[in-house]
């Protein structure tokens, strides 16, 4: 059983949370109550450093940060999260005036901003979307991994095997080129879709190839 | 000679050097029958204006520009020898052909033959009229603009203060529902409906706390003469009117008691309906371009100062309308002069109303507290 399969399994909302951050205490508390209510596991922050305190590379779901907070904002918050090549997607709560500067901050890379007042069901889509996205990137980050893993336990053997077979040889042209058996191929191919965790060649072509790892490869 | 005096000097022998003097200076200075306003004389500056002598000519159709019969201090037709010499005018005038303005000063006295005529002395201000109007138009539109970015500011800051409780609530009602609908108990959902109440209460307060910042601007009220009030303000609205080509009637009850005011807020006031009312009449034509201005009291408790013009009124619905803001008739303006106004007359405990004028036109009446009223 590999890790993949098991996020796969888990599904989308039960392991993902959202992370308010907000230092208004009834717009924080409101928010909390909003997003449960529709099903969303909450965790809420009084201040930016309060939740850097907390964070590490495993969290899943989205950031909702005021944009106006004493201390650290919202937008310092997102680039420190950056620095630490923090993969949760930020939402940005902006108020009166700041949408200059919310549309330099979607360049800079946060997901989305939304603009006070907002209405609570334009919220909830903003965060329905950003935690499909941060899933669907999530799984595809873990099957690089996972496949990158799965890589580096290959010999150096099996390697040169896996590289002609997406190279589109035949065993016997790979025999041919390595200058080995047929048999002896037909081993190491055996071997290598064991380790990649694949059955048929088409799925062994896809999981190298989609995870953009073929070039590391080669 | 000696004993002739001034009056035959200037017709006998030594005019020389009197005319020398009256050529030599820069202002147009002419002598006319007060009956017949035939011109009897006129300096060298008068006639390089009217391009050439204007002797014998009629006054009122020279270069110079004449004040209307009833602005005249004294009608200059009336008056007696015994009563000359006397002033009979002095203000400032457009002369509408050559566009130019001119500070006239007239006065009658007693010509060498023995008649009464005007002695007038005119002096082309165009100039430095210019130059005011620029300075008055560059003082409005700076004040327009500081009110502009004052409302601006006072808009952005309600904005942002009021979008966290209002945010709030939208939260808290919403989760509400959807708990709601999926069947919680009221007792669940009371915390939280609770909690929306008092947002709803700290956005009630931040309304206060502006209004309360609104009113900082105090003003300061004392026994004041409603006749004080319309002589400052007056003398303002006149140079408008004059500009305009409008005429003013004046109307004050004898005996008025004096108002509980601040008198810079009243003539604010009566500048501003009075700026209305000759925006009403841009278009009005000649005979009809009059802006009364009429103070009666009003019971035993307040007077009341109107403003009357004859322009082309307000269609039914808007009288209502109009004193609310950004409700205007004009192409320009945000409409807020007469809501400010109101808010003037109403911090004063008097009333202001709109309604249409007899004459057509609209009338802009409102009332001050008689000072021993306010105080009690």
């Amino acid at each position: 059983m590999n890790e993949t399969t098991m996020m796969r399994e888990a599904g989308k909302p039960s392991k993902q949370q959202i992370f308010v951050v907000d230092d208004d205490d009834a717009q924080r508390d409101s928010l909390v109550w909003l997003l449960e209510s529709h099903g969303h596991a909450v965790r809420a922050f009084s201040g930016a450093g309060d939740f850097l305190a907390v964070w590490n590379e495993n969290l899943a779901g989205c950031l909702l940060l005021d944009v106006r907070m004493p201390g650290m904002s919202g937008l310092e918050l997102f680039e420190e999260l950056s620095r630490r090549h923090s993969a949760l997607p930020v939402i940005l709560i902006t108020g009166h005036g700041d949408v200059a500067m919310a549309v330099t901050a979607l360049k800079k890379g946060v997901a989305d901003f939304i603009e006070k007042p907002f209405s609570p069901e334009e919220m909830l889509k903003v965060v329905d979307h950003c935690l499909t996205r941060e899933s669907e990137e999530r799984e595809h980050r873990l099957a690089q991994t996972d496949t990158a893993q799965r890589l580096a336990k290959l010999t150096r053997r099996e390697q040169e095997v896996l590289d002609l077979i997406i190279a589109g040889k035949l065993n016997k042209q790979i025999a041919d080129v390595l200058d080995i058996s047929i048999k002896t191929v037909e081993v190491h191919r055996a071997r290598l879709m064991g380790k990649m965790g694949v059955t048929t060649l088409a799925s062994l072509i896809r999981r190298v190839v989609s995870a953009g790892l073929r070039e590391a490869q080669g | 000679m000696q004993d002739t005096g001034m009056v035959s000097a200037v017709a006998t022998v030594d005019s020389e050097p009197l005319e020398a003097v009256l050529g030599g200076l820069e202002a147009a200075v002419y002598v006319a029958d007060v009956q017949s306003g035939e011109i009897l004389f006129n300096n060298r500056a008068f006639q390089s204006l009217h391009g050439g002598s204007a002797v014998g000519q009629i006054l009122r159709d020279s270069v110079v520009p004449l004040p209307e019969r009833g602005d005249y201090r004294v009608d200059p037709r009336g008056i007696e020898a015994s009563n000359a010499p006397c002033e009979i005018f002095d203000g400032e005038l457009l002369q509408p052909r050559t566009g130019h303005w001119y500070h006239v000063r007239e006065q009658a006295v007693l010509w060498v033959d023995g008649r009464i005529v005007r002695l007038g002395i005119a002096i082309d201000i165009t100039d430095r009229k210019k130059t005011a109007e620029i300075t008055r138009q560059q003082e409005e539109r700076i004040a327009h603009t500081e009110r502009l970015i004052a409302l601006g500011e006072m808009a952005s800051m309600l904005a942002h203060e009021l979008n966290q409780p209002l945010s709030a609530i939208a939260n808290y009602c919403n989760g509400c529902v959807k708990r709601m609908q999926a069947g919680a108990s009221a007792e669940k959902l009371l915390p939280t409906m609770q909690k929306a109440v008092a947002q709803a209460e700290r956005a009630g307060k931040i309304i206060g706390s502006i209004r309360a910042f609104v009113k900082k601007s105090e003003p300061r009220r004392s026994a004041t003469s409603v006749a004080a009030i319309l002589e400052s303000a007056l003398a303002l609205i006149e140079i408008d009117a004059r500009r305009r080509g409008i005429r003013l009637s004046v109307d004050v009850a004898p005996g008025l008691p004096d108002v509980y005011a601040d008198q810079v807020m009243i003539e604010q006031v009566l500048l501003n309906l009075a700026r209305n009312g000759f925006d009403a009449m841009k278009d009005a034509p000649e005979g009809k371009r009059i802006l009364a201005v009429r103070a009666r009291a009003s019971g035993e408790r307040f007077v009341e100062i109107a403003v009357i013009d004859r322009g082309h009124g307000i269609a039914g619905g808007g009288l209502e309308q109009l004193l609310q803001p950004f409700f205007t008739t004009r192409e320009e303006g945000m409409g807020m002069g007469l809501p400010v106004c109101r808010s003037i007359i109403e911090f004063h405990d008097g009333h202001l109303t709109a309604e249409p004028g007899p004459e057509g036109g609209t009338i802009f009446a409102f009332t001050l507290p008689v000072e021993e009223t306010a105080r009690e």
